[in-house]
C-alpha cells in the first residue's frame, strides 16, 4: 500500500463503530519510548537521526503488529501530504520533514508510529468510541514486541526516560475526543471543564486555539504520568468521560425538550445549507457538520454518523486537495469542498 | 462581525464577562485582543512554563553549570527548551529536576510498567515494603515525623504497584 491510496479509504476510527459513539469520535493511546544513552531527537546531530532511525526501521518493519504497513520517510514527503497525515491524526504539526525520521501506519490505521519526533518512538493507537481499554491493550502488546528487539531508556525510579519531562513516567498519554454541542450550546461546558482540569486532567479544543472548539469537539487527555500506572490512568479517563457522557446526554434531551422548534430549525437549515452552496469554507463545513451531528443523534435526521465523521475530515484543506489531485486556492478549495459535500450527501 | 475598537478587521475574538449579574460583551480583532492582553504573546512556551517552576531557590548557580557527560546538554540549555538531551541526563541532573517533577506530575516515583528485562528488579521493589516498615514503625518510636511520614508515602505507591 502506498499512501495515495488512503485517500480511498476510511480510517477505522471515523467509521462510528465503538461504543458511545453518539458523543465519543475517538480514543487514542500515545506511548513515548527512547533508545538508551542515544541523544534526544532535538538535541541530535543529522547523523545520529539517521542511525538511530536504521536502529529501528528493522524492527519496526517486521512487527507483528505493523505488517503490510506503510512506510513513510519523512525527507520525502511534500508539505501537502505531511498536513494531509496531520489531518488524518497519524502525525504532529510539529514533525519535520527532514532526513531520519519516517512513520509506520498499520492496516486501518489504528495502529501507527513515529520515529524521531519530539522522542525516538511515539507510538499511538486510534479506535473508534470510547475504547480506551481496548487501546491500551493493543499498545502493550506493541511495546512488548519491539522491547524485545531493542532495549528502551528506562530508570527504576522515574520509569520511561522521555525528551520531556512531563511525559516521564509510563510516557502514555490517553486521549478521548468527545461532541459536546448541548453542554456548549446551554453554556454548561465552562463549568464541566474547569472541573475536569482539577482532577488532573487537560481539555482543548480539536480545532481553532486555545478554548474555542470548532465544531463543538473537545479532546480530553490524562496530564501526569509519574506515580501513576497504565491501568489507573485508563480507568481513571473512561469513568470520567463517561460522566461527560452522562451530562452531555442530560443536556440534549433538555434542551430538545425546552427548544424543539429552534433544534429542528437550525439542523434543516445546517443540512439545507450544506445540500446547497457553492462555497464552503473549512470553519463553516465543520460547525454545519457539527449541528447535523447533533441532529442525527436527536433521532431528528436521518444520516449515517460514519458520513459525518468522514465529511469532517476530508473536507479538510490538505485532503480537498489531495482528493482534486493537485494544490488549489483558497477559494477553489471551498468551491470544491461545496461540492464534494454536496455529492457525498446526495449519494447518501 | 467587524473588530468594535478599530472597527477595521474582521473580530475573531469573543469575551464575555459577567460581573454582579451584568454582562459585557467584546468582539475583537486578533491585533486588538493581543494589544489589551487578551491573547498571550507567541513566545509563551512549554520552556517558560518549566521555567517558572524552577525558582531560583532551588537553582544554586552550581546546577545551573551541570553538564551531561554523555551528550554534553548543559542544565541552562534544558531550562532554555524545556527538553533533555539524551537519558543520561536524568542522572547527571537527578538533584534539581526530582522537585520539579513532583511540581509537574505530583510525584516523582514511578509505578507503572517495567520493561521485560527489569521486571525482576521490580519484584524486589517489592519485597522491600518489609523493610520500609521496619523503617517506619523506627521513625515513629524516636518521633521523627516527617521521615515517618515520607515513609508511609512510599510504601502506599509500593503497595499500588503489587
Amino acid at each position: 500500500m502506498e499512501l495515495d491510496d488512503l485517500i480511498s479509504k476510511t480510517s477505522d476510527w471515523l467509521k462510528s463503530k465503538g461504543p458511545k459513539s453518539e458523543v465519543v469520535l475517538s480514543s487514542r493511546i500515545r506511548l513515548a519510548r527512547n533508545l538508551e544513552n542515544l541523544p534526544f531527537p532535538h538535541w541530535a546531530k543529522p547523523k545520529d537521526l539517521i542511525d538511530i532511525a536504521n536502529r529501528i526501521r528493522p524492527s519496526l518493519k517486521k512487527n507483528l503488529y505493523l505488517k503490510n504497513g506503510i512506510l513513510v520517510e519523512m525527507e520525502k514527503l511534500s508539505s501537502l501530504d505531511r498536513d494531509f497525515l496531520v489531518e488524518r491524526h497519524l502525525i504532529s504539526p510539529e514533525y519535520k520533514r527532514k532526513e531520519g525520521r519516517f512513520l509506520i501506519i498499520g492496516e486501518g490505521e489504528i495502529l501507527s508510529v513515529m520515529v524521531n519526533e519530539e522522542d525516538h518512538l511515539r507510538m499511538q493507537v486510534l479506535e473508534s468510541g470510547l475504547q480506551l481499554r481496548d487501546c491500551w491493550l493493543l499498545i502493550n502488546k506493541l511495546d512488548e514486541e519491539l522491547n524485545e528487539a531493542v532495549d528502551f531508556a528506562f530508570d527504576e525510579d522515574w520509569g520511561y526516560l522521555t525528551a520531556c519531562p512531563t511525559n516521564l513516567g509510563i510516557g502514555m498519554r490517553a486521549s478521548v475526543m468527545v461532541h459536546l454541542p448541548a453542554l456548549t450550546l446551554t453554556k454548561q461546558i465552562h463549568k464541566a471543564l474547569p472541573a475536569l482540569t482539577k482532577l488532573g486532567i487537560v481539555v482543548r479544543g480539536l480545532y481553532g486555539e486555545g478554548s474555542e472548539a470548532r465544531g463543538n469537539i473537545f479532546q480530553v487527555s490524562n496530564s501526569a504520568t509519574l506515580g501513576k500506572r497504565e491501568e489507573e490512568v485508563v480507568d481513571h479517563m473512561e469513568s470520567l468521560v463517561k460522566q461527560l457522557i452522562g451530562y452531555e446526554e442530560t443536556a440534549r434531551k433538555s434542551l430538545f425538550s425546552r427548544e424543539k422548534n429552534s433544534i429542528e430549525n437550525e439542523v434543516w437549515r445546517a443540512y439545507g445549507i450544506l445540500q446547497n452552496s457553492r462555497l464552503l469554507t473549512s470553519q463553516e463545513s465543520i460547525s454545519l457538520l457539527s449541528t447535523l451531528r447533533l441532529g442525527i443523534n436527536l433521532g431528528i435526521i436521518n444520516l449515517k454518523r460514519e458520513l459525518i465523521n468522514e465529511l469532517d475530515i476530508l473536507a479538510l484543506p490538505a485532503h480537498i486537495q489531495k482528493i482534486m489531485g493537485k494544490t488549489l486556492s483558497p477559494q477553489e478549495r471551498d468551491r470544491a469542498r461545496a461540492k464534494l459535500v454536496r455529492d457525498r450527501l446526495k449519494e447518501s | 462581525m467587524l473588530c468594535e475598537k478599530c472597527e477595521k478587521q474582521e473580530a475573531s475574538f469573543h469575551y464575555t464577562e459577567i460581573v454582579n449579574g451584568v454582562t459585557t460583551e467584546l468582539h475583537l480583532c486578533e491585533e486588538c485582543a493581543k494589544r489589551r492582553g487578551f491573547i498571550l504573546p507567541s513566545t509563551f512556551s512549554l520552556a517558560d512554563l518549566l521555567g517558572g517552576l524552577l525558582e531560583p531557590e532551588h537553582l544554586p548557580s552550581l546546577e545551573t553549570g551541570l553538564r551531561c557527560k554523555n551528550c554534553g546538554l548543559t542544565y541552562s540549555n534544558f531550562k532554555e527548551t524545556g527538553f533533555l538531551g539524551c537519558s543520561q541526563c536524568y542522572s547527571f541532573f537527578h538533584k534539581p529536576l526530582e522537585p520539579l517533577l513532583k511540581k509537574i506530575h505530583g510525584s516523582s516515583e514511578h509505578i507503572g510498567k517495567f520493561p521485560k528485562k527489569k521486571r525482576k528488579e521490580k519484584k524486589e521493589k517489592v519485597s522491600d515494603i518489609q523493610l520500609l516498615r521496619e523503617k517506619l514503625k523506627e521513625a515513629v518510636a524516636k518521633e521523627k515525623f516527617e521521615e515517618a511520614a515520607r515513609l508511609r508515602d512510599k510504601i502506599r505507591e509500593r503497595e499500588k504497584v503489587k
